[in-house]
Order: C-alpha cells, then sequence, then structure tokens
C-alpha cells in the first residue's frame, strides 16, 4: 500500500536530507584514516552479528574515492544507495519544479510490481547471500 | 446489518482499528446488506501488538513494515540499516497506529 500522499514528498526530502549529513558526517570522522564507523546499527549492538546492509557506509566512501573493487568488497549495497543518493534529489528537483507527482506514481507502481513472487524471492537470496558474506567476513 | 451483529463485529475486532475510525465502521456496517456479514467474518486483520513485537525484534531489517505490507519502506529500511537506527526507533511507536491504518485500508475494499 503506498504512502500518505501528502506524507510522501517531506519523507523522501527528509530521507535524502539524513542521508548526505550521515555521509558528510562519516567524511569529516573517518575519511583517510583508520577509525571505524561510530557504528549506528542496533541490531549488530545487540547480537554482535552484523546486519546485510552494514559495511555500505564504507562502501559509500569507497565509492566516492573511486575505490570500486575496495566498495564491492565492503558491501554491495552500497552501489545501490551510492545511485540513491544521486538520483533521488534530482527526482525530487525535477518533481517540485514541474509540480509532477512522478516520483510517487512511480514508488507505488514499483511497490505493488515488487510484491510480485518472482522478484521477491531473488531480492530475497540475494539479501541473504550478502548477510552470510557480511558475517563471514566480520564487517 | 443486524444492530447485534455489528456490535459483536466492533467487539471482537475493535483492539484492530483506531478509535475513531469505529464510529464510521459501525454507521457502515448498519446499513449495509446482511449478505456480507459471512465475508465480514472471514476478513484477516493484522494484530497492533504483533507487528510491535516485530517492530522491536525485527525493526532494523524492515521486516515489521514488510509484515504489515509496506513493501517499499521495508526495503528502504532494510539496505540503509534500519534508516540508521533512528527510523527503527520512530518505527516503534508509529507500528501499532500504522497496522490499525492498514486495516482499515482492508475494511474500507470490503466496505465501499
Amino acid at each position: 500500500m503506498p504512502l500518505k500522499d501528502n506524507r510522501f514528498y517531506p519523507f523522501a526530502a527528509l530521507s535524502v536530507a539524513t542521508g548526505y549529513a550521515w555521509l558528510l558526517l562519516n567524511i569529516v570522522i573517518n575519511h583517510g584514516s583508520q577509525i571505524t564507523s561510530p557504528g549506528l546499527c542496533i541490531f549488530k549492538s545487540v547480537t554482535g552479528i552484523p546486519c546485510p546492509s552494514c559495511g555500505s557506509t564504507r562502501s559509500v566512501l569507497s565509492i566516492i574515492d573511486g575505490d570500486f573493487r575496495q566498495a564491492m568488497l565492503h558491501n554491495p549495497i552500497g552501489f545501490i544507495l551510492a545511485l540513491t543518493l544521486i538520483i533521488l534529489p534530482l527526482w525530487l528537483i525535477f518533481d517540485s519544479v514541474t509540480g509532477k507527482r512522478s516520483m510517487q506514481n512511480f514508488y507505488n507502481k514499483a511497490e505493488l510490481y515488487l510484491k510480485k513472487k518472482a522478484l521477491i524471492v531473488p531480492f530475497i537470496v540475494i539479501i541473504l547471500a550478502i548477510w552470510t558474506w557480511n558475517i563471514l567476513k566480520d564487517i | 446489518m443486524d444492530s447485534q451483529k455489528v456490535d459483536m463485529f466492533i467487539l471482537t475486532n475493535g483492539r484492530f482499528f483506531e478509535s475513531y475510525h469505529l464510529g464510521q465502521i459501525r454507521d457502515r456496517l448498519l446499513s449495509m446488506d446482511d449478505s456480507k456479514w459471512f465475508i465480514l467474518q472471514t476478513v484477516q486483520f493484522k494484530d497492533p501488538t504483533i507487528s510491535l513485537i516485530v517492530s522491536l525484534v525485527g525493526g532494523t531489517l524492515g521486516i515489521d513494515r514488510f509484515l504489515i505490507g509496506d513493501t517499499g519502506l521495508g526495503i528502504g529500511k532494510l539496505l540503509t540499516c534500519g534508516g540508521l537506527g533512528i527510523w527503527t526507533f520512530i518505527d516503534w511507536f508509529l507500528i501499532m497506529r500504522a497496522t490499525r491504518e492498514k486495516n482499515m485500508i482492508t475494511l474500507q475494499q470490503l466496505l465501499y
């Protein structure tokens, strides 16, 4: 089911802003040094096991450095997040300038599409694979 | 529909909805045809308490959002480590209400 109409764009904008703020914070704190990420992950703090998306901040930072191999080794999800962080603000600006709701319409359609078994099963398998890899390399 | 039946429905299923929805549901059910009673009985609603438990346990992985049918938000939560933990925390407070509103949407598809 879609998000409520009036909440979609504020939420998207807030997410993008938080994403960039987090990235900037990480660049300031530990770019180029050996200090590890502050570690916000509740799952990792509680269980000691990394979650599927642990390491994606490091991955995005590696992408900014241009080191795609290292980014892949940290966490492949970083590529998706980096892409989202590039596309989403542009899309938000496009929608706010033209007054269309193309992003929301796309989201609603994509969500219906994602509920199909043919898509959600491979997605779960990929996530589980990444998760297993994360646990094995103890990120 | 018989007011006794409607009250029985409200009594057994009231906890699945926001309190301000109940009046509207009652009015609507009273004006409805009796033949829909059986279908109404078979509709499955999501328990807000269960989704809160799931949110507390698996909120970082977005399982709570997947559970109530918000697949898009679930994926968003999963890929961002529960929205950097902030979203996970906020959802502990929002998920029960979100579940009740999902239930209302489910019921509305039957009512209208």
